[in-house]
């Protein structure tokens, strides 16, 4: 294995998924989100589906790659998208 | 790298996994009922050891927190890496026992290379092995423990499948010390590279990957003093920790996934947990999910005070029997008043509550096992944030209803600093188990059972009102705080649901075994050295005044022509008065008597300082000393007694409404327990917040009392 150079995975906000919407992670908008985020398992690459939206609003429920999370709708909006 | 074992220590061997990937289980199932939980040096994160035996050696395996890196976000995470990366540490493993999800390899393997690049010997058991088939995978162990470089076990906590062979995997690692072939998942940047050599000087012992995690949180280990803080923090400038953590991050999943891949085949399309997700439309749906909560909600505390009923007359009738048969086989001597009306009245006091203890802790702990809390805490996590407070603090919330002390340690999931101080300073008002005792025993005086007492019986209903008090008084303070303290910290939710899976009894049994066992071993002890005090106290008193109160006694009977089971009655509760006990009573009696508190609830109150529970052992204790006129079958029922109580001269009933209600909303508001000021003293590093959040407490049950009783009566 040979150690590659790290790819540019902080980007510009992409428009955010609205419920139902799929789509797949391109990267992240900052690093801190970048790095808790991709330590669950929300990696480039992974497919995302906004499912539905919290009782009073504020957060959605999301499935990344078969794995269900509860995000913030700041920590959605962290999270570059390609539709 | 080789596992030196001391012929005098136990193989020590940590149990590490992402959370939710059922470390819990495989720890029950390996270690039963040999574990005790403590706590890791210096903080309040429980640590489970348990023991456990393989080809007669005993191993301590200890139970780590989930977490999902090194880079932890949580307090509680922080653990895992300041454990490992300190060979110094009291809890530093011989060996790690590394648990993935079998079904989500590709998300639960982050930890696991960090640990392998630490250089510890490893086995890795993938759990869920019953699911994989349901999934349609097939995963080739063998191949992936090739690439890996470790022994892997495919092992299931639910159905207890690949256990012997996880037994001789770890029995194998134990006596040819490290077989793994050792396997650098991480290759350092050049510009790392020249940072850790620097730091190799300094601290030459470690590992490049030791190094490079002490330049990532040099500024919190624990285990560096302030001088090598400073040394590794001058030798770091213009190193950008964040961006370092994802290259990293991204670095290793790069590595693995293909491994991964390779040794995993699909055979079925996978059902995308589409039953978690269908039953979840319903549960976290925008309407019924709330209303489901709450009904939830309420039927666990209507279910306490429904069910518990019957065990606990079990338990009162047990008592009145071991009461009678001592009195019987010993002589009537000062020792066993001292055993019947001191010590057994107070411990009677204690065990009777255990019942409802047990079944909260039972429901509370089975909604956490099913995978419920975790939509809970989504579900209301905005509104949680509109008091200033984190998704997350629900679940602690939650769990104060059970006790105060574990929901306060469970906030080091919230990585927040504000959110976590305000839900560590509220949660105390939600009624606890505790309290519990005090609301059975007070409710049945402050509200009179009702005609047409069912199900939704009027009691169970002020039951009911006195939780909800609670929570608006942990809401209102939240709220305040709110707007008092001041944070710029991220704060955040990421929280992973779990599939909903159905809930393991062992875990459910163990946990409510472990909560009731420390109620009644740790309550029990300092009710015993209370009651005997309290007896001591109640019992005796200056001579010459209790003389005084004999004739006094004597006097009145004469007066009123009393017969002779009232006059003993009055000498009793005349002569407790006298004691020293009534000395202290009488002496607070000035500061509670607005409250509409007398001196005997006084001297309780002051106890139960020691412990909430105290409270009715104390009550216990010193209306068995004073009062005899009861029935023979009802002599040990603390609600009986507390009935029987009047004022020896006017004959009036002392627990009223109004008194009772008054106790009541005292115990709602008021700090009344030491170890969750100790606990609070703790998490907060001083005693600033402890103080803070005693006096506003305290002055929030007087204030209340005072106004209930005044209005009441």
């Amino acid at each position: 294995m040979t150690p590659r150079p790290s790819p540019s995975i902080i980007r510009p906000p992409s428009s955010p998924l609205a419920v139902g919407e799929r789509g797949v992670i391109a990267g992240f908008t900052q690093a801190d989100y970048a790095s808790s985020l991709m330590a669950m398992g929300v990696l480039p690459g992974s497919t995302i589906e906004v499912k539905r939206k919290a009782p009073f609003g504020g957060a959605v429920y999301v499935v990344i790659d078969e794995q269900m999370l509860a995000l913030r709708l700041q920590e959605l909006e962290a999270i570059v998208i390609d539709k | 790298m080789s596992v030196s074992l001391s012929a005098t220590r136990n193989f020590r061997l940590a149990l590490i996994g992402n959370p939710n990937s059922g470390k819990s289980s495989v720890f029950n199932r390996l270690t039963g009922l040999q574990q005790r939980v403590g706590n890791f040096p210096g903080v309040t994160v429980e640590k489970k050891v348990g023991s456990y035996q393989l080809n007669g050696q005993e191993i301590n395996l200890v139970d780590f927190p989930g977490a999902y890196s090194f880079y932890p976000t949580s307090q509680d995470e922080r653990i895992v890496v300041q454990t490992l990366a300190n060979p110094q540490d009291q809890n530093y493993p011989d060996a790690v026992l590394y648990i993935a999800d079998a079904t989500r390899l590709e998300k639960h393997l982050l930890l696991f290379t960090q640990i392998r690049d630490l250089g510890l010997p490893t086995v890795l058991a993938l759990n869920m092995a019953d699911m994989v088939t349901d999934r349609g995978l097939e995963l080739d162990t063998k191949t992936l423990a090739k690439q890996l470089g470790v022994p892997i076990v495919l092992v299931s906590s639910h159905t207890g499948e690949g256990f012997p062979e996880l037994d001789q995997q770890l029995s194998r690692l134990m006596e040819t010390a490290d077989t793994t072939k050792a396997e650098t998942f991480y290759q350092l940047s050049a510009e790392e590279k020249t940072m850790v050599k620097g730091l190799g000087t300094t601290f030459p012992d470690n590992s490049a990957y030791q190094n490079l995690l002490l330049a990532h949180h040099y500024q919190w280990l624990p285990h560096l003093n302030d001088e090598q803080r400073s040394g590794i923090g001058s030798q770091l400038s213009g190193f950008k920790s964040l961006h370092h953590q994802v290259d990293e991050t991204m670095q290793r999943f790069d590595h693995f996934t293909p491994i991964i891949k390779q040794s995993t085949s699909r055979s079925t399309a996978s059902e995308e947990n589409s039953f978690s997700d269908r039953v979840d439309r319903i549960l976290t749906h925008r309407l019924f999910g709330p209303i489901i909560f709450l009904t939830l909600m309420f039927l666990v505390f209507q279910a306490i005070y429904a069910w518990a009923n019957y065990p606990m007359d079990g338990i009162d009738w047990i008592f009145g029997q071991l009461d009678d048969s001592i009195k019987t086989a010993l002589p009537a001597a000062w020792y066993t008043d001292l055993l019947t009306d001191g010590i057994l009245a107070g411990l009677g006091g204690v065990v009777i509550f255990v019942p409802q203890i047990a079944i909260l802790f039972f429901l509370i702990t089975l909604l956490e096992e099913v995978g419920y809390m975790a939509r809970a805490a989504y579900m209301f996590d905005s509104l949680m944030q509109f008091f200033g407070l984190n998704g997350r603090s629900l679940v602690a919330l939650i769990s104060s209803g059970a006790c105060a002390i574990p929901a306060i340690m469970s906030t080091r999931t919230i990585a927040n600093w504000k959110e976590r101080l305000i839900t560590i300073l509220v949660a105390p008002f939600i009624s606890c188990s505790a309290r519990l005792p005090i609301y059975v025993v007070l409710i049945g005086f402050a509200v009179p059972a009702g005609s047409g007492d069912g199900f939704f019986n009027r009691q169970g209903l002020a039951f009911m009102g006195l939780y909800l008090l609670g929570i608006f008084a942990a809401l209102g303070t939240a709220l305040f705080f709110k707007y008092v303290l001041k944070s710029n910290e991220r704060s955040t939710l990421m929280l992973e649901l779990p599939e909903y899976r159905q809930p393991l009894m062992r875990n459910v049994g163990l946990n409510v075994w472990e909560k009731v066992k420390s109620f009644v071993v740790e309550a029990g002890k300092v009710i015993f050295v209370i009651s005997i005090i309290l007896w001591v106290l109640a019992s005796y008193g200056p001579k010459q005044k209790m003389l005084a109160a004999e004739e006094q006694a004597q006097t009145i009977a004469l007066e009123q022509s009393l017969d002779e089971t009232a006059t003993e009655d009055l000498a009793a509760s005349l002569k407790l008065e006298a004691s020293y006990a009534g000395h202290m009573g009488k002496f607070i009696e000035p500061v509670i008597a607005p409250l509409g508190f007398d001196w005997k609830m006084g001297i309780a109150i002051v106890c139960s300082f020691a412990a909430r529970e105290v409270f009715v052992g104390t009550m216990a204790t010193l209306y068995s000393v004073g009062s005899i006129d009861l029935d023979d079958d009802k002599k040990t029922g603390i609600i009986e007694r507390l009935a029987a109580e009047k004022d020896p001269i006017t004959g009036i009933s002392t627990y009223t409404p109004a008194r009772a209600m008054s106790l009541l909303i005292f115990y709602v508001f008021a700090m009344m327990c030491m170890s969750t000021l100790a606990v609070v003293k703790r998490e907060t590093n001083g005693w600033k917040w402890p103080v803070i959040q005693f006096v506003f407490m305290t002055a929030l049950a007087y204030v209340a009392s005072l106004a209930v009783y005044q209005l009441m009566s």
